[in-house]
């Protein structure tokens, strides 16, 4: 077919009604919701929840990946428009691994030696890294649908931020329920979870965000 | 290099957005030019043919991801983005699938680099609907070439109305591609 006659076809359906993009926001809250009443319901949120939140150390255990989250999702936002470069956006992630490094060597530099490896392998290190991915699975999955509604032009890099945003949203659900409140322990097991989620991310990226 | 304006791009665009077919087909007739030095440019080991693939799939992703223009930021770097990453994308998926020049036998080559001059005429419009699968030939044909409305068509054909919009997508899509397998390329 000669490019005109494209051209020809395709200027019919000018008028055609635009298929909106859904709200990314929406999407957060409702598949949060989801992960949420799964934690809810299989993990259960831990009995000393109401006493402990007023802890500094247990209130950041949820606020930093709700720090990471934000700039990613309005990343994510942007990435849809085709014309929005990722390039280079993935350094900001430095940072935030600053501060969990700095966390877990303040941690155990107040720490005697022999009690490093036990505060650092904690009680439920396989149920975290197994928890936070599988509680992100629903919200990663809601995010690159409606990415998929875009045009993001780098679903390579568009995936992994979408994969470290819902890696960070489900930590913040799942710590809901974790008990272990030394940041030894989630400054190192977080942080690989949500790398985690975020290379899940980037893999699945190239597949379903093909346009 | 054919070179376009900014703001009368724009203008026509939004103009074509809300609904004008005329504005939109010579708006559509406008950027080729454009999009095809781009792609040009951005794949120098393509031939003609395939640059025109190219050239067809950033015009059809143009269409349909329109939506995804903001009217407050500039129009052109929304299209050169997406004229870019169909190059690419058609770079990878050469890099994949497709032959290596060592590959191709020298009596194919003049085959290759000396289509017949009149191939692309013979495949005109309804030759190509006509190849399409039932359902999808008779959308392309009462939107594309008879330009009946989309309300008309869902009613002649007793689909939901937006059953016709995903056909009929999927018509040009497959008309961009059938045309791709024809030539042989890549």
């Amino acid at each position: 077919m000669k490019t005109n006659d494209l051209i020809d076809l395709m200027a019919q359906e000018s008028q055609l009604e635009l298929t909106p993009m859904r709200s990314l926001t929406l999407s957060v809250v409702v598949t949060m919701g989801i992960s949420f009443v799964l934690l809810v319901s299989f993990w259960g949120i831990r009995p000393d929840m109401a006493q402990v939140i007023s802890e500094p150390l247990v209130l950041i255990k949820q606020l930093i990946p709700a720090l990471i989250a934000i700039p990613c999702l309005w990343l994510l936002k942007q990435s849809r428009h085709p014309e929005t470069s990722l390039e280079g956006r993935l350094r900001w992630g430095l940072i935030p691994a600053a501060i969990a490094i700095a966390l877990v060597t303040t941690t155990l530099y107040i720490l005697p030696a022999n009690a490093w490896l036990t505060t650092i392998v904690g009680t439920t290190l396989i149920a975290c890294l197994f928890s936070i991915p599988a509680l992100g699975a629903p919200i990663l999955i809601g995010m690159l649908w409606v990415l998929k509604q875009g045009a993001p032009s780098d679903p390579k890099t568009a995936g992994a931020i979408a994969g470290i945003a819902a890696g960070c949203l489900s930590t913040i659900v799942y710590a809901l329920h974790c008990y272990e409140d030394s940041p030894a322990f989630y400054g190192i097991w977080y942080t690989a979870s949500i790398l985690m989620t975020g290379l899940i991310g980037q893999r699945l990226g190239p597949r379903f965000l093909n346009w | 290099m054919a070179v376009l304006n900014e703001a009368k791009t724009a203008a026509a665009f939004k103009q074509a957005l809300d609904g004008d077919n005329d504005v939109y087909r010579a708006f559509l007739q406008d950027i080729s030019p454009v999009v095809r030095g781009l792609v040009t440019r951005k794949l120098p080991s393509f031939d003609s043919m395939g640059v025109e693939d190219v050239v067809q799939e950033t015009l059809l992703a143009i269409h349909s991801k329109r939506h995804t223009w903001q009217p407050e930021k500039p129009l052109l770097p929304w299209i050169y983005a997406i004229a870019r990453y169909k190059s690419i994308d058609a770079l990878r998926a050469r890099g994949r699938g497709g032959a290596a020049a060592s590959d191709i036998d020298i009596d194919e080559i003049e085959e290759i680099e000396a289509p017949p001059s009149d191939f692309e005429e013979s495949l005109d419009v309804s030759t190509a609907v006509n190849k399409l699968d039932g359902k999808l030939a008779s959308v392309v044909r009462a939107l594309g070439v008879e330009g009946i409305s989309v309300q008309e068509a869902s009613e002649r054909l007793s689909m939901s109305e937006n059953a016709v919009r995903v056909a009929f997508h999927r018509g040009l899509k497959q008309l961009v591609q059938m045309r791709s397998s024809l030539f042989g390329d890549p």
